[in-house]
């Protein structure tokens, strides 16, 4: 192959792939990161580090302002179903040792409508209590993870049809190019979410959420 | 906000994830210490046995941390 063609051949490629980026929409996104996401955790055993605290800003900085409260879990994920899109996962606290053996297991569910079950394991108390997941008739927030900021809400996939999305203007993040992709609820999943609206900063070359921002009902 | 992003089983993972509330001042970072994939998982392991029953338990971990090694 001549230089000439070698060029053109590049040319075209980059065009080609330019172009594809361009007409991407935000759903097409979400679905791409969603099942990124998804097949990162199947089959997978992850010991995890959580840390919790109350934060300040301090010369521009945001730090802790008290010693953070730090657990150690283990977790363990699969992914079944049709076409694999429904997941099991299960987290055992390891650290502290007074939470040893604290648990937590979620069902979740790829299909818009259908409720994820999460069931959370007491050790001290020795029972299994269901954490409900928004029936009709029980319209609750989702569970935190261990006492932490996140939530069950927080670590789902799927159900991408339950929500609609909008892409908006490209930016960067942390020097990655990204896609700024905003994401709101329908009605039903309004009902069950903390969230009203959410932006995404998706790397564009990795499919990675590097930001996320989220707004509760108040748009705070 | 998600840093330290690795390529794991071919994908790309933030294996640092902060979540900040503004609303209650408190922020929570979760990491990914060690993370295994592709490992050999029973399904009975993901049931609410394996919540209640400690020998249950500890026998399935050991055998997942096993196939670690």
């Amino acid at each position: 192959m001549t230089l000439f063609k070698v060029l053109r051949f590049a040319c075209i490629t980059a065009l080609a792939v330019n172009l594809a980026a361009e007409e991407l929409t935000g759903e097409a996104i979400m679905q791409t990161m969603d099942d990124t996401r998804r097949s990162t955790n199947d089959s997978s055993f992850t010991r995890l580090k959580l840390s919790s605290c109350t934060f300040g800003v301090n010369k521009g900085r945001i730090a802790c302002a008290e010693r953070p409260r730090v657990k150690v879990l283990e977790s363990v994920s699969i992914n079944h179903g049709k076409d694999n899109k429904d997941t099991k996962s299960l987290s055992i606290t390891l650290e502290p040792p007074a939470e040893r053996g604290i648990g937590m297991l979620t069902y979740g569910y790829d299909e818009a409508g259908r409720n994820n079950q999460t069931w959370l394991y007491l050790s001290a108390l020795g029972r299994v209590k269901r954490i409900a997941g928004g029936d009709s008739d029980e319209e609750t927030e989702p569970a935190s993870i261990f006492g932490s900021e996140f939530t069950t809400e927080d670590t789902d996939t799927g159900k991408l049809a339950e929500y609609s999305f909008k892409r908006l203007e490209d930016t960067t993040q942390s020097g990655r190019k990204v896609w700024k992709v905003e994401s709101l609820p329908n009605v039903e999943r309004a009902k069950k979410s903390r969230y009203s609206r959410t932006v995404h900063y998706i790397d564009q070359e990795r499919y990675v959420v590097l930001r996320s921002e989220m707004y509760d009902k108040y748009g705070k | 906000m998600a840093s330290r992003v690795e390529l794991v089983n071919d994908n790309w993972l933030a294996r640092s994830v902060t979540m900040m509330n503004l609303v209650s001042n408190r922020l929570s970072n979760m990491a990914f210490v060690e993370i295994y994939t592709d490992l050999d998982i029973n399904d009975a392991f993901l049931t609410q046995r394996t919540l209640t029953d400690n020998a249950y338990r500890e026998t399935g971990l050991e055998a997942l941390r096993a196939q670690t090694q």
